[in-house]
């Protein structure tokens, strides 16, 4: 008695290790904080495609739809592994890349962490390529050599998207919309949103005001009621005013784009850093100077941390300083925008 | 937290707001809205885009895009702003700009919200301000180059702000007070810890309002004369104030740094060893503490400046302290005010040790140490940089320039060395200075040949850190990276433009500091490098002449106006409004000089210049006179604001060294208020103790070295002193004046060619008599004639100057002249001076027939006939006219001694000798020769002059004058013979009417009707004048 009652409490404890070593080793999908308030699901990742990821949890197969998914980590992944996407995730893109170059992989390895590490090299190196401190189209190349290698990858969609965004950096617009209709193919409709403001972006980057405020509209035309879709009509007003901007209908963007700044959460840094932008550029070409220079300054300030958009601020503030008599900060707003986005386009229009 | 308050307090007040902020900023918590107005505030504020943060708030508040929470704020934060702004404003009249409206914000937002969470804060924010202002106006003070009254009246502004201050604080400490009272004492940390919070932050601002109220008071204290009663009385109430918060608070920060503020009240109150026992106390905490540290150091400057005082004198306790402390000073605490004044002190302990022969060490070697402190100190701009440069030059040259020891291999290397060796330059520019004062004071030979010496090596020394200093400049201009600041960078352009203009490299040096001011204008370097441009672009203008100078010119010009503007109210701006002014003032253009004069900050160094010169133009733009078609009355009042301006300009000069502006500028206010009768005040500033042209004339000032200044400053002074004389109490007094003033000018014009300038001066002097007297009450009339006569009688007596002489003569004529014409009483009394005149041109001509005075032939015709005159005034025609006839004789077309001598037979015609009308008319004393008349008479006389235009004046009063004799003398006539006689001065005057219509003019018309109309009722007509 006294021993079975010693191995039940042996049995207890060896149930308790195990457990513990089965959580040690299970993977982990962080679950997007918009669909699922950024909650966790543990198990072992046992395929992934481009629109779902199969995971096991206590032996049942369940599949999550990569749209919730915000991350996932790998049981046993590498530390380099986590310290480059972290890096990522932060926007230090050469800090990410010299974390993952020195990762060695062999065929042995899992290939969903070979996944892994691949996609986030090629997102590192693509990511700068874009604010110019890489080769454009080395990293296009690479992108492409990754889904050719892994064509079931998770990332799909978001390569997908830099691919154009890489293509619109290069000039290269009909390319672009061609990977960012890709985006309209995924099952979800706010995928299909985004492929429509990105078409609509591409088409702004052309100075096609008319076809870019068009496409805007059918974003904002789509009943959307999800916080993730909703976001991208945000985004598409934006867009919109954008173009109301260069089609001389200034007051009325300015009047949309502070209805944007009224109501959204100001956390949201990507969005109110292209809030500011837009008004930026809507009272520079109202000729309001002193105006421009506030809201670009709410990127320089405020939303530095997004990096595309902050070059693109400091351009437009090296260039609006002066007006406002201010020529010595123009110097400075130039002297940032060379160091830190140096090989950006923005700094390279700055001369 | 507390700590840093009172750190601040005691230190800068930009920390102090920025610590009251911090504390409002955790009060109200994050407020985001919509619009993140709180943290895009935070940021620019943080940017110091102050000017942005502003319009910025502006724009919310009509926009109301931020949240509701924040808007009923936007008043106090634009104070807040304001505030913040105006602490790290360098120009007082800008930051008293801000002040001003910062009050304004506050005093709306306590109206508006009295319950707002932020209005207690609020308040306290404007005792602050006031306690700013009264500081601003105790630096403009002290800093003004006013009069000293003005500096009082600026202290007394400020001491009414402290005032006003410290009734700010009172009343809020009895807010806090009653507060804090109605805070249970019992509070439980579980269910109270929004209580406890509150009274938390409410026992700090009590105690920090009364340890303020206590620095109000000695701040004021400091703004009266040291030693003055006002400074004990204020700094003892100071010391009162202090002491219960030192006594009760000596845990926290504030209590001890109320021991500090004891300590330096009891020096201030002249007793430095009571003080040095309050800084030992403080000296004597533990050193590890971070808070207590910038407090130490305090404590540590004011035990060494008692140390260091003659009454206390322990050199040797100052260097033990000073040593330990310095040798643990950190990088950032290297150009900290206070430890570089502990540096520069410990350096004259140095100093002090080796003088007074008390060093325990090698004087050479204490002496080396003192100048590299010095020189330490000299490098970093701090109120001990000018103590550090002085000591320098009193040590003595450095016998080789400090070797560079540390290899360049960065920008901040290079910097570093670059700062050293300019450090050292201006260390040897300033003992070069230093030695060429002493230089032309010694007389000893060897003496000089050392000092020589010295000045020689001295002048190789700044040869050679200047091509150091420059050699290092281009290593840092080469070793410039991506990384470098922008700050770095400028400061290098500055010291390069700067070292460019030294070496008179004025093109390189205008260039590099014209991009830097107007690339940089908001920088330190380029506000200062705006300076260095216009310097170097006026030195290539030169005088003007050069190829090129009218573009420079205009070059000149635009970079003033746009320094002026730029830098509105600051020094640099002044100076360039100065350049302005003196090239509008060389192009002829005194109201654009006056325009630029009123952008001028009324406490400008350079605004007494300014107005001086802008005076100086107006004045000789007035002296132009009338311009055809303009105002007649313009040139009266051109010369009143010249003489405004000019008065300013040496009320804002008082103070200062004399200079030829201030000399010439007083010259002609002085002239100005003896024209205008106010002869006092034109004494007042001729015998101004500094800068009164006669004082420095009687010191034998360089300035009026040349004798037709100094003899045109004692003519001033001797007109201003006869001016006086009908205003005077003590006429004799300003006799005497005038009178040893004559003897000034009599030595001052000894064998000067300007003999004739100073009879015309005596004349002049003599016009202002007689208008002086006409003008005078009667019953002051007689007592100004006999004083007036005294100051001849003792002029004549006293000088044998032909010139004073003369001008005795001429004024006895006037006096007499004067008597005459306001119908003096007794004739005796006129007569008395024209004999005293006759007296003097007769032994005037008796001494330059004997050869013992040389006069022109045109100074003896003048003498001769002054003295016919004269005779002719005293009555004596007979002489007179022998005496005009000696003349005529010899010089008969004389045309005005003529009329003289014509105008005297009528005199005497008018005396009752009636047969002189007709002298007067016809003529007199043929010439035996000619059988021509010499005296020729007004008929003769307005014959020849007839067809001379110029002299048709002089006719037409020669006509008027025969028309007048003939009528007279047929007065005189019998009835029978009258009637023809009055039909020839009928015809006489009908006649001139008929070939001269306008009869000389309206005056003399009136005249010759009027007299025809007595012809007319004397022939029994009808008196229709020239009608008929």
């Amino acid at each position: 008695m006294k021993l079975i009652r010693s191995g039940h409490v042996i049995g207890g404890l060896m149930v308790a290790v195990l457990a513990a070593v089965q959580l040690e080793a299970q993977d982990t999908i962080t679950l997007g904080r918009r669909v699922r308030g950024g909650s966790k699901l543990l198990g072992k990742i046992t395929g992934v495609s481009p629109t779902e990821i199969t995971v096991s949890t206590s032996g049942t197969e369940r599949k999550v739809p990569v749209n919730e998914v915000a991350r996932i980590s790998l049981s046993g992944e590498p530390v380099a592994l986590r310290q480059g996407r972290t890096a990522i995730l932060a926007g230090q893109y050469e800090q990410a890349l010299e974390s993952l170059q020195g990762l060695e992989l062999s065929d042995s390895n899992d290939a969903i962490l070979r996944q892994e590490v691949g996609f986030y090299r090629v997102l590192a190196q693509a990511q700068l390529a874009l604010l110019g401190g890489g080769d454009a189209k080395e990293a296009e190349a690479a992108m492409k050599a990754f889904l050719v290698k892994e064509r079931n990858t998770y990332h799909f969609f978001e390569i997908a998207e830099v691919l154009g965004h890489l293509a619109r950096a290069a000039g290269d617009y009909a390319g672009a919309a061609r990977y960012y209709q890709q985006l309209a193919k995924a099952p979800w409709p706010e995928y299909e949103l985004r492929s429509t403001v990105l078409l609509g972006d591409a088409l702004r980057a052309q100075s096609k005001w008319d076809e870019a405020a068009a496409l805007y509209e059918r974003a904002l035309n789509v009943n959307a009621a999800d916080p993730t879709a909703v976001r991208q009509q945000t985004l598409a007003r934006i867009g919109k005013a954008a173009c109301q901007v260069e089609l001389g209908q200034v007051d009325v963007a300015i009047g949309q784009l502070q209805e944007v700044v009224a109501k959204n959460d100001p956390a949201d840094d990507p969005l109110f850093a292209q809030v500011y932008l837009a008004l930026g550029a809507a009272y520079r070409k109202a000729d309001q100077p002193l105006d421009a220079v506030l809201a670009f300054l709410h990127v320089d300030l405020l939303f530095y941390g997004q990096r595309e958009a902050h070059a693109e601020a400091l351009y437009y503030l090296t260039e609006l300083w002066p007006k406002v008599d201010q020529p010595a900060r123009a110097v400075e707003a130039r002297q940032l925008l060379q160091s830190r986005y140096a090989g950006s386009v923005w700094a390279k229009r700055a001369g | 937290m507390i700590g840093e308050q009172i750190t601040a307090l005691t230190g800068s007040s930009g920390r102090f707001a920025a610590l009251v902020l911090s504390i409002l900023v955790w009060v109200v918590g994050p407020v985001w809205g919509h619009e993140p107005a709180e943290a895009f505030l935070q940021e620019l504020k943080s940017r110091g885009y102050y000017d942005l943060a502003l319009e910025y708030l502006d724009r919310l508040e009509s926009a109301r895009t931020a949240e509701e929470d924040f808007l009923p704020t936007v008043d106090y934060r634009q104070g807040e702003v304001l505030i913040q702004s105006a602490m790290q404003e360098r120009t007082l009249s800008r930051k008293q700009t801000q002040l001003d409206r910062a009050q304004r914000e506050f005093e709306k937002f306590t109206r508006e919200h009295p319950d707002h969470p932020l209005s207690r804060a609020a308040r306290g924010r404007l005792g602050e301000i006031l306690m700013e202002r009264a500081r601003i106006l105790v630096a403009q003070s002290q800093q003004s180059s006013g009069p000293p009254e003005r500096r009082e009246e600026l202290s007394a502004q400020a001491r009414q702000l402290f005032d006003q201050a410290a009734q700010t604080f009172k009343d809020n400490k009895s807010q806090l007070q009653s507060r804090l009272e109605q805070i249970p004492k019992s509070l439980s940390p579980q269910t109270d810890a929004a209580l406890i919070k509150e009274r938390d932050l409410l026992r700090s601002e009590y105690v920090q309002a009364q340890f303020v109220g206590a620095l109000v008071s000695y701040e004021q204290a400091m703004t009266f004369a040291p030693d003055s009663q006002g400074r004990r009385r204020l700094m003892q109430q100071a010391e009162e104030a202090f002491t219960p918060v030192a006594e009760k608070y000596r845990r926290r920060l504030a209590g001890l740094s109320a021991v500090l503020f004891q300590g330096r009240c009891r020096q201030q109150l002249g007793d430095p060893r009571g003080a040095l026992a309050y800084f030992e106390d403080l000296l004597s905490l533990p050193d590890g503490e971070p808070l207590l540290r910038p407090l130490k150091t305090k404590a540590l400057r004011g035990a060494m400046e008692c140390w260091l005082d003659p009454e206390v004198a322990q050199y040797e306790a100052a260097r033990q302290r000073a040593e330990p402390w310095l040798e643990q000073q950190r990088t950032a605490e290297q150009s900290d005010d206070d430890w570089l004044m502990v540096q520069i002190l410990l350096a004259e302990t140095y100093h002090q040790l080796v003088q007074t022969g008390a060093a325990g060490r090698d004087k050479t070697e204490m002496t080396g140490e003192a100048r590299r402190l010095a020189l330490d100190v000299a490098k970093y701009r701090s109120d001990a940089q000018q103590r550090a440069q002085d000591l320098l030059a009193k040590l003595g040259h450095v016998t080789q320039t400090v070797a560079q020891t540390k290899p360049i291999s960065s920008f901040d290397d290079a910097m570093t060395a670059a700062r050293d060796a300019l450090s050292q330059r201006q260390v040897a520019v300033q003992t070069i200075a230093l030695l060429q004062q002493r230089l032309p004071r010694v007389s000893e030979p060897a003496s000089r040949e050392e000092i020589e010496q010295r000045l020689a090596e001295t002048q190789a020394q700044q040869e050679q850190a200047e091509q150091s200093a420059l050699s290092l400049l281009r290593q840092a201009q080469d070793l410039v990276t991506d990384e470098t600041p922008i700050e770095g960078i400028n400061e290098l352009r500055y010291y390069l433009c700067t070292l460019y203009y030294y070496r008179e490299d004025y093109f390189a040096a205008a260039v590099l500091s014209d991009f830097l001011a107007s690339r940089f204008p908001s920088t330190e370097e380029g506000r200062r490098a705006s300076a260095v441009s216009l310097a170097s672009l006026v030195r290539l203008y030169g005088d003007g002449r050069s190829y090129g100078a009218i573009k420079l010119r205009d070059r000149i010009q635009r970079t003033a106006e746009r320094i002026a503007q730029q830098w509105k109210g600051q020094p640099e701006s002044d100076d360039a409004l100065a350049t302005l002014i003196t090239l509008a003032v060389h192009q002829d253009q005194p109201e654009s000089a006056q325009k630029y004069l009123e952008q001028m900050s009324v406490e400008s160094p350079k605004r007494a210049v300014a107005e001086l010169t802008v005076g100086q133009a107006l004045w000789s733009q007035a002296n132009q006179g009338i311009t055809p078609g303009g105002d007649p009355n313009a040139p009266g009042k051109l010369q009143a604001q010249a003489v405004g301006l000019l008065l300013q300009g040496l009320q804002h000069a008082a103070g200062q060294s004399p200079t030829a502006t201030t000399v010439a500028a007083a010259l002609v206010v002085a002239q100005h208020l003896i024209n205008t009768g106010k002869a006092s005040q034109a004494i007042q500033l001729l015998e101004d103790g500094a800068q009164g042209p006669k004082t420095l004339a009687d010191q034998g000032h360089p300035l009026l070295e040349s004798p037709e200044l100094k003899q045109r400053v004692y003519l001033l002074a001797m007109m201003a002193y006869i001016g006086a004389i009908s205003s005077s109490d003590s006429a004799d007094e300003m006799i005497d004046r005038a009178l040893s003033t004559l003897d000034q000018i009599t030595k001052t014009t000894a064998g000067s060619a300007n003999q004739q300038q100073l009879s015309s001066t005596y004349v002049l002097l003599a016009r202002r008599l007689q208008e002086q007297i006409e003008t005078a009450p009667p019953n002051r009339r007689g007592a100004m004639v006999t004083a007036f006569s005294r100051l001849l009688d003792r002029a004549a007596s006293s000088s044998g100057e032909l010139s004073v002489l003369n001008w005795a003569a001429d004024s006895y004529v006037t006096l007499g002249t004067t008597l005459q014409a306001g119908g003096s009483n007794d004739p005796a009394d006129a007569n008395s001076y024209f004999a005293k005149a006759v007296s003097i041109y007769k032994d005037v001509l008796k001494r330059i027939d004997a050869g013992k005075l040389t006069v022109t032939a045109q100074e003896r015709l003048l003498l001769d006939t002054r003295l016919a005159m004269a005779l002719r005034e005293q009555g004596e025609f007979a002489e007179a006219i022998d005496r005009f006839v000696v003349i005529l004789s010899s010089q008969p077309n004389q045309i005005y001694v003529q009329m003289e001598a014509a105008r005297t037979y009528q005199r005497w015609g008018d005396s009752g000798r009636h047969d002189a009308y007709l002298k007067s008319i016809f003529g007199d004393r043929p010439d035996p020769k000619s059988n021509r008349n010499v005296v020729w008479g007004y008929g003769r006389i307005a014959k020849l002059i007839a067809s001379k235009p110029d002299l048709r004046d002089l006719f037409h009063e020669a006509r008027y004058a025969l028309a007048e004799c003939r009528f007279q003398f047929a007065l005189q006539q019998s009835a029978a013979e009258r009637m023809e006689t009055l039909e020839q001065a009928e015809q006489d005057i009908l006649l001139t009417a008929r070939l001269y219509p306008d009869l000389g003019g309206e005056e003399r018309k009136v005249k010759y009707q009027s007299l025809l109309q007595q012809i007319q009722q004397s022939m029994g007509k009808r008196p229709t004048g020239l009608s008929s």
